[in-house]
């Protein structure tokens, strides 16, 4: 095998493209912070790793680059091995539990989402745990998607599911704050003939994973696929809604973490869009869609971008009459996960999201559309206008609200 | 398991200038296109600047793709990227008598180019030229630029000078100063930091005055100055060339084609003379891509759509092959690298490429065009056409594969 630095071409393509390089010196580039530095370390050098936790792990640097190289994964490597020698800082351990605080604030929204909306509160998070007060807090619903799911007859009581059965992985954001997205995930796919089965499951762990705790993340990981290998084998098709999600499971369990198994279950994932393409590549889309004239400006999340997948929202927003949409193509949003809430690198994701905020504005759209919940968080916190996931564009054309 | 597949009327592979310029045809031509590429292409580390000829037209070989596609193929093809760049926010200029214009390089000599990137440096008769270099900046110095000028424009009028960064300005990476320089103070403070230097002279500055706001940038020291504000680009990295990589691909998007980067096209599926799908590598497994017709715009030897020395097993021994379809490699007889780096003549591998009909089909195949650097028979760098031949067979492809495909 050749060294990812030997095969690095210094072509510059993944420094002229990485969103947190142009907008900051302190961090050293996915060329130099990547196969740069693992090339003194492999030759026994000292090297400075200052700034590299500053790279927001979007992989646009590996979507550029001509040599099929990964400088993302050889900036990141540096926090794997401080995490495993430390463990993760407090602040990082809750922001990496989102799942685990969510059990808590669905049971209590209104305390935790009034709590979390308060000056005092913010300003206490700012100063014990950097946690930026500008910053908003998704909101916590009233009643996960799961309990939800789990309280409504199913459609396919007296008759099977004409299409057969779908495993839908809802990810934590869904569960606990966005539960709408699941529901109209749900109707959708009910709509056009599937069964959705709602397996057991925990977080992902990108959010660990991007703070750097693998071990716990391929704890998870373990749970999750083990959950979803026997649908797998059986063929069944298993659907995501968060981007992050399904490239974590499509190729992070297996390459990164090197779970047992994960191979077997990679084939059959698929975003929620994506699928729904695949469905109207094979011509079993239903087109029942109302006209609905709107400008929808769409934003790719870069986990999406990183798939290989294209943009399958956008072919399908288009087969609306009267939609009018395209990927604005403006960059990463700046979020990526929960960097966006890290006090040191509030400014940062700020900047990042500029190009995405002017294009935002200059569509003179109602809102903007993205299939990642971060990045939609982020949308509007940039310009105060909704974003929404494309599954709610359908699902209204659909005429199921 | 369901399988994996995308029909499209159109299917272009490769995201340099070739394949987006195929993937615009293709959509005047009413296609629906996906534009599948495995990474980014030359034009982000361009200059930026367009090149058509730099020789004489009568020069050109039989079979030269400029021939293949024929004069009025070239401008239909200049004509769809002016238009294109300029919604795009780039508004290139012809020559009005559309011969080439002199641009400026970073050492200060003339390098002919048809259509300079918006806001370069060029020299035309009767001006003079004061260049300032930003203290810090390595990577230009005035005095080189204005050397050069001199011995390339003999009695032309040429000073120099340096200036400090705007205090805002807190890093010396030419693309993080151009991003800082979009910030209004930011922007404010050099146009006074310049004032006094260079009255009544063309300015030229090193080529960092912004990102996509460049034409913002450019205007405010232009307004400042009371006249031309021109930037000389750098060798590495090249920001004209990344605006107009970036602006050309999200202006294929907002014209409806669809832009699946990271996928890597590894191989085909043929019926009797046609290409009826392709398939390509993503992160969880491989997806078929069918279509009416397929533009192949790979970029050659350097875009990686040829490869040199691995056998393709059932296909005779070549030293250069075609990476997804095994196609025929014209090489051209004799040395394939010559001994300087600068010979005259050029490289014999940089002529490596894909011999094809008028309608640019490789001999055989129905529905399968090929443009830009896949082609044979020419050498972009030695004849300074890169550009030129990448947008006329580009934009040519894309529509004959939409008429075809429709
Ligand atoms: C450094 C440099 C500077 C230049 N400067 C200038 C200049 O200033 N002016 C000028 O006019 N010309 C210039 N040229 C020449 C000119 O830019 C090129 O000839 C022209 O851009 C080639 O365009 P292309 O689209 O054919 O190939 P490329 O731009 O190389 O694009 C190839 C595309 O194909 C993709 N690809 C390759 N293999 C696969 C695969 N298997 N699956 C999917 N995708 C694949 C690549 O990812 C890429 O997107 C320059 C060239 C270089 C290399
Ligand atoms: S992952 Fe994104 S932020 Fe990190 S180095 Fe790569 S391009 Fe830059
Ligand atoms: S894009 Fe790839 S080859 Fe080019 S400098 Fe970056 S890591 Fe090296």
């Amino acid at each position: 095998m050749i060294n990812q630095y030997d095969a690095c071409l210094k072509c510059n393509l993944c420094e002229l493209h990485c969103p947190v390089f142009r907008v900051t010196p302190a961090f050293p580039g996915p060329k130099n912070g990547g196969p740069g530095i693992e090339r003194l370390r492999a030759a026994g050098k000292a090297v400075d790793e200052t700034g590299l936790d500053l790279c927001l792990g979007c992989r646009t640097c590996e979507v550029v680059c001509p040599s099929g190289l990964s400088p993302a994964k050889l900036v990141h490597q540096p926090k794997i091995d401080k995490v495993r020698l430390r463990g993760l800082p407090a602040r990082e351990w809750l922001l990496a539990h989102t799942n685990l605080l969510g059990e808590v604030a669905v049971r209590l929204p209104g305390v935790t989402n009034g709590s979390l909306g308060l000056k005092p509160v913010r300003i206490m998070m700012e100063k014990a745990l950097r946690i930026d007060r500008r910053r908003p807090m998704p909101r916590y619903a009233r009643g996960t998607f799961r309990s939800w799911f789990a309280r409504r007859p199913s459609p396919w009581r007296e008759r099977p599911a004409p299409n057969g059965q779908v495993v839908y992985f809802h990810g934590c954001s869904t569960n606990y704050m966005l539960p709408e997205v699941g529901r109209q995930t749900v109707a959708v796919l009910e709509h056009n003939g599937f069964e959705v089965i709602l397996p057991p499951q925990r977080c992902c762990g990108l959010p660990l994973m991007g703070n750097g705790e693998i071990d716990e993340a391929r704890r998870w990981a373990a749970y999750n696929v083990a959950q979803l290998r026997p649908y797998a084998e059986k063929g069944i098709p298993i659907i995501f809604t968060s981007t992050s999600c399904s490239l974590t499971v499509k190729q992070e369990y297996a390459h990164l973490l090197g779970v047992d198994g994960a191979e077997a279950v990679s084939p059959l994932c698929y975003d929620l869009f994506e699928f729904l393409a695949q469905l109207h590549d094979d011509g079993r889309l239903r087109l029942d869609f109302r006209p609905s004239p709107q400008v929808l400006p769409y934003h790719q999340p870069c986990h999406q971008r990183v798939q290989g997948i294209g943009t399958p929202a956008v072919r399908l927003l288009r087969l609306i009459p009267g939609v009018e949409s395209w990927n604005m193509d403006a960059g990463c949003c700046g979020a990526s996960g929960t960097h966006g809430f890290k006090r040191e690198k509030y400014d940062i994701s700020m900047a990042v999201g500029e190009p995405l905020r002017a294009a935002l504005v200059a569509s003179g759209a109602a809102r903007g559309v993205s299939d990642c919940e971060a990045c939609r968080w982020q949308m509007e916190h940039l310009t105060g206008m909704p974003a929404v996931h494309p599954i709610t564009v359908l699902w209204e054309a659909y005429g199921l609200g | 398991m369901m399988k994996r597949s995308r029909t499209y009327d159109v299917v272009v592979i490769g995201a340099g200038l070739a394949g987006l310029m195929a993937a615009l045809g293709a959509r005047r031509a009413g296609a629906e296109v996906a534009v599948v590429a495995e990474g980014g292409g030359a034009l982000e580390l361009s200059s930026g600047s367009v090149d058509l000829l730099a020789g004489p037209w009568d020069a050109l070989a039989e079979g030269h793709p400029y021939r293949l596609v024929g004069s009025d193929g070239i401008r239909d093809g200049l004509d769809a990227f002016l238009a294109a760049a300029s919604a795009a926010g780039l508004p290139y200029m012809e020559d009005a008598e559309h011969r080439n214009q002199a641009a400026v390089t970073a050492v200060g000599s003339l390098r002919p180019t048809y259509l300079p990137a918006p806001g370069a440096a060029v020299v035309q008769p009767g001006c003079s030229v004061h260049v300032v270099g930003f203290q810090g900046l390595r990577e230009f110095h005035p005095q080189v630029v204005a050397e050069g000028l001199r011995r390339a424009m003999p009695g032309l009028p040429v000073t120099w000078g340096w200036s400090d960064l705007p205090d805002g300005v807190t890093s010396l990476h030419p693309l993080q100063i151009a991003r800082q320089l979009e910030e209004p103070a930011c922007r404010r403070q050099l146009a006074a930091r310049l004032a006094g230097q260079g009255v009544g002279a063309a300015l030229f500055l090193p080529a960092v005055l912004g990102l996509d706001q460049a034409p913002a940038v450019r205007a405010e020291l232009s307004a400042a100055h009371g006249g031309t504000v021109a930037e000389v680009p750098l060798l590495s990295p090249s920001l004209p060339g990344l605006r107009l990589g970036s602006a050309l691909t999200r202006h294929v998007q907002r014209a409806g084609a669809d832009l699946h980067l990271g996928a890597r096209a590894v191989g085909a599926a043929c019926g009797q003379g046609r290409i009826d799908s392709i398939t390509c590598q993503t992160v969880a497994g491989a997806v078929a891509y069918r279509a009416g017709a397929f533009v192949l715009a790979t970029g050659g030897l350097l875009g990686r759509g040829l490869d040199v020395g691995a056998r393709v097993p059932g296909l005779p021994d070549a030293p250069i092959y075609e990476t997804i379809f095994g196609l025929p490699v014209e090489v051209p007889a004799g040395p394939l690298a010559a001994t300087e780096l600068l010979a005259p003549g050029g490289h014999g591998f940089v002529r490596a490429g894909i011999r094809t009909d008028e309608h640019l089909r490789p001999p055989g195949w129905s529905n399968l065009h090929i443009c830009g650097k896949m082609l044979a028979g020419y050498d972009p760098y030695a004849e300074g056409s890169g550009g030129g031949v990448a947008i006329a067979t580009g934009w040519r492809a894309g529509l004959l594969a939409g008429g075809v495909a429709k």
